[in-house]
């Protein structure tokens, strides 16, 4: 580690998320002779996918089999060159354009201004070998008796956030009491908790609810009821992409089938097509008191249902977190069959910023294996672009790496076919649009955002303008991509378009109290 | 291409060009709004809204006690609330020295004849703001001023336009600016519009429109960084600013705080001029520091948005209002220098006095658009009164 002047801490890389894709980056990174500073927000490495990893030897067998590669990865942890920072949340990134102070994003103009844009696409990456740093992340250190604002400046940035749950519309998601899928998993790998008594239901489509409704039962945990969201004759739309998968990627396609099929015979009660979801109960949206979801509604097959509920876990797959990218202005592109933005990049992770590499979900969704792998190639790329490597080194390393990739494309391709995400608004009619929220911290109703898109607000940013929507303490993190989707629904629009709202800095809310730490240190005075 | 024909063509979408676009097309004008971005997209979002008569510069004074009343009636007016509130605005000395400098700029408003400001002892402030920090001695307070929801006052005044007929032209940059036989000939990044008179109303971008016309206006464009924190229990009425601090606090009807205090962050180009701020970290937590220094119950407050919107400041910190030296029927309204917002419903009425020829009883000689290459030949040095922001 060295220190400049101003008494910044200066590596040669950056990653921020200690996820599969980060731990990979850093991993190759730091075995190619590079000083890696690898930033995460939970208490231990490992991502979401991996929550936890360090206990995960006391984690009881239904749980283990998503640990499958996770302690490989995390011996980097160990590796000389790599410090890891946990509970660190990074509140800002700047990058440097030239000779003058850096700054973030990048200058060409914007035609579309709702859109983050940058250059015009992925540039060559040849960064300058120079030990000028090129980077500066501003984050805050949690650690109890050394908390504080730190900036830290490298020559790379390597950005592996992963991925978010996708938000799903209905009218009484904001219950007390209804949550993503993931957070159940979450909980699961965190505490080891497993859901047991009546009235937990599970709504949604995708591989990660049939994971964790068998993760739940093999525990001894016990579920209601499935609500099953995809649409009917789903899997005919895909299955012409089923023979290629089995031929790319066979034991993704047996696992998913094996998960399919002891679903439907767990006894689990199971509604197939169900429509018109909605949860009622005594709570609001911003009630945090013990109050919440009672029952659920919803039709299955042209029959109105209604079932007593205290938790109702609901996923429709998940999205890039692309809170940090669009932060940096990078370019950005939308993924018709991820309805999500997704950073423009390349294989080998380098983005429309010559400075910065992205690696992983966060890149787009492609699982946990392509993460690693991606991870791995960023760092590759890092290497060469730092002057580490040469060409012919890093085709060695890197083509085999790629063919794994290509080999597993047409089984990804297969399953975001399969679970194509439903269309942001397939749960609100008109009626109910004017109980579905779109904003939970501001409160803000589908309706609402229909009576400014006819207003004229054909952004984001408008809606955010005219309604709030967006406003409050998530930042947009929540109701960001729903509102792209909404309003491509609305107008007609192409998603792209429409575009996404802007990412103000701090990249998460920050106590007054830790700003004052850096009026006191003296730093960094501008 | 055909160009579109208008009476009217208002160049920057802010508040100013609502303003103008809303007073000429109620006098029964043509009217087209240009904007290279969206309404509002800049300085008129980023304002921190305060309808501020305290502490203006002596020729501004006249102008904001005009706009008071008409902020009292501008959401009824424009059909949409515009969150005005009258929660007074007060400027608190922190030590003698500052209590002074009050004391003077007191004596000085009150020697122009004017009677709006009022000097607070200790015991009045503590009773007004019991959160504020006890070193505090004094303030200076006008209990008329407020403070309005720039967000929601731009899509009121844009909505009620659109209804009363304006028309808009958003993502459109002018690009020129052609003296034809009935008016002037508007280059766009689309179609070509004519117009009978043009006023520009282009905030950080209005020396480049003034180029257009062969101008020279000075000006520098500023990217003024705000902090807007998560909702709080109620802790203070008033709008406050500090004597010798850069500070600009008030907390809104959500409950949120909102702090500025003209700290300017990083301004990015690109080949049409500016555009975008980026807010500065350390600077912001400059900013925050002197809210604490007054509020200490703050510390514990979480910060959740910094901007910087983009406004153009002029050398003297007073706004170019009139008509341009270079081409007749072109009137220019920019360079407000941060703190034209509570000027907005006042600008209208005077800039269209201007474009019809009619008299109006504000006196805006301070605000020639060509003061500076007048005051060149002279050889005078600038306003001494130069405005602070606050």
């Amino acid at each position: 580690m060295t220190l400049t002047a101003a008494g910044t801490d200066c590596r040669d890389v950056i990653v921020i998320g200690a996820g599969p894709a980060g731990l990979a980056a850093a991993r190759v990174a730091s075995q190619h002779g590079l000083s890696v500073l690898l930033i995460d927000e939970q208490a231990g490495a490992g991502g979401q996918i991996w929550r936890n990893a360090a206990r995960m030897a006391s984690t009881p067998a239904p749980l283990s089999q998503s640990y499958r590669g996770a302690a490989g990865a995390l011996a980097v942890l160990d590796a000389p060159g790599v410090d890891h920072v946990t509970g660190a949340t990074v509140l800002d990134v700047a990058l440097s354009r030239g000779p003058e102070s850096p700054s973030r994003g990048s200058a060409a103009a914007s035609p579309t201004p709702d859109v983050a844009q940058g250059l015009s696409g992925p540039v060559p990456h040849t960064t300058d070998p120079s030990d000028q740093p090129q980077v500066r992340v501003t984050w805050l250190s949690a650690v109890t008796g050394d908390r504080g604002i730190r900036e830290t400046a490298a020559r790379a940035l390597i950005v592996a956030t992963g991925a978010m749950e996708r938000p799903v519309l209905f009218p009484g998601a904001t219950l007390p009491g209804v949550m993503g899928v993931g957070a159940v998993q979450s909980i699961l790998k965190q505490s080891g908790m497993v859901p047991k008594g009546r009235g937990l239901v599970l709504a949604g489509q995708g591989p990660l609810l049939l994971l964790t409704l068998s993760q739940i039962l093999a525990l001894g945990g016990t579920i209601d009821a499935v609500l099953d969201l995809a649409p009917r004759g789903g899997f005919f739309g895909a299955a012409s992409g089923l023979l290629p998968a089995l031929i790319s990627d066979p034991k993704l396609v047996a696992q998913g089938a094996h998960l399919l099929w002891r679903a439907r015979r767990s006894g689990v009660a199971w509604y197939s097509n169900v429509r018109a979801l909605r949860a009622t109960g005594t709570g609001t949206a911003t009630d945090t008191g013990t109050d919440g979801i009672e029952q659920v509604c919803f039709d299955t097959n042209g029959t109105s249902v209604r079932l007593p509920c205290s938790r109702l876990a609901v996923h429709d797959g998940v999205i890039p977190n692309t809170q940090l990218t669009r932060l940096l202005n990078l370019e950005h592109d939308w993924s018709d069959g991820q309805q999500a933005f997704v950073p423009r990049c390349t294989i080998d992770g380098r983005t429309s910023a010559a400075t910065v590499w992205v690696a992983g979900d966060g890149a787009g969704i492609a699982g946990v294996v392509v993460a690693g792998l991606r991870g791995a190639l960023a760092g590759l790329d890092v290497a060469r672009a730092l002057g580490n490597l040469t060409g012919p080194d890093v085709a060695r390393h890197a083509d085999p790496l790629r063919h794994q990739i290509a080999r597993r494309a047409p089984a990804r391709g297969f399953v975001e076919r399969l679970y194509a995400p439903l269309p942001v608004t397939a749960l609100c009619d008109a009626e109910a649009a004017q109980d579905t929220i779109v904003c939970r911290c501001e409160a803000v109703t589908l309706a609402r955002v229909h009576a400014a898109i006819r207003d004229g607000a054909t952004g984001p940013n408008r809606v955010k303008t005219f309604t709030r929507c967006g406003m409050g303490a998530c930042q947009g993190r929540i109701c960001g991509n729903p509102l792209t989707r909404i309003i491509a629904a609305a107008t007609g629009l192409p998603a792209a378009d429409a575009g996404a709202l802007r990412v103000r800095p701090p990249l998460k809310p920050t106590l007054i109290s830790d700003y004052l730490g850096i009026v006191a240190a003296g730093k960094p005075p501008v | 291409m055909t160009a579109l024909r208008y009476d009217l063509a208002v160049i920057g979408a802010g508040l100013m060009g609502l303003s103008v676009a809303s007073e000429a097309r109620a006098r029964g004008l043509h009217v087209v709004v240009i904007d290279a971005e969206s309404t509002a997209r800049h300085a008129s979002s980023a304002s921190a809204g305060g309808v501020r008569s305290l502490n203006r510069h002596p020729s501004e004074i006249v102008l904001t006690r005009a706009a008071l009343p008409m902020w009292d009636r501008l959401s009824a007016q424009l059909g949409g609330d515009c969150g005005f509130r009258r929660s007074g605005q007060i400027r608190v000395a922190e030590d003698a020295a500052a209590m002074q400098a009050l004391e003077q700029r007191a004596a000085l408003t009150a020697g122009l004849g004017f009677d709006h400001e009022r000097l607070v002892t200790r015991a009045d402030l503590r009773a007004r703001i019991p959160a504020m920090a006890q070193h505090c001695i004094g303030a200076l307070v006008v209990d008329d001023d407020g403070f309005a929801d720039p967000l929601a006052t731009s899509h009121a005044w844009r909505s009620a336009n659109a209804k009363a007929g304006v028309h808009l032209l958003e993502h459109t940059r002018v690009t020129g600016l052609t003296g034809i036989a009935d008016g002037i000939q508007l280059s766009t990044t689309r179609d070509p519009v004519k117009a009978g008179l043009v006023v520009n109303t282009a905030g950080a971008w209005g020396d480049r429109i003034a180029a257009c016309a062969g101008e020279t206006l000075a000006l520098r464009t500023a990217a003024l960084q705000m902090i807007v924190t998560a909702r709080m229990p109620a802790f203070v009425d008033p709008v406050v600013g500090s004597q010798g601090r850069k500070l600009s606090l008030k907390q809104t009807a959500t409950g949120s705080v909102v702090i500025g205090g003209a700290y300017e962050g990083e301004v990015t180009g690109g080949p049409d001029g500016p555009r975008q701020g980026l807010p500065n970290l350390g600077l912001a937590a400059q900013n925050l520091a002197n809210a604490v220094a007054l509020f200490p119950g703050l510390r514990d407050a979480r910060v959740m948005r910094t901007w910087a919107g983009l406004e153009g400041m002029t050398p003297d910190g007073l706004p170019y209002l009139g008509a341009s030296d270079a081409m007749p029927g072109l009137v220019h309204a920019f360079g407000f220098s941060a703190h034209g917002f509570a000027l907005a419903p006042v600008i209208g009425p005077i800039v269209v006095d201007l474009l019809q020829g009619r008299q109006n009883n504000h006196d805006i000689a301070a605000f020639a658009p060509g003061r500076f290459a007048k005051l060149e030949k002279s050889r005078s040095n600038h306003n001494p009164l130069k405005e602070q922001i606050s």
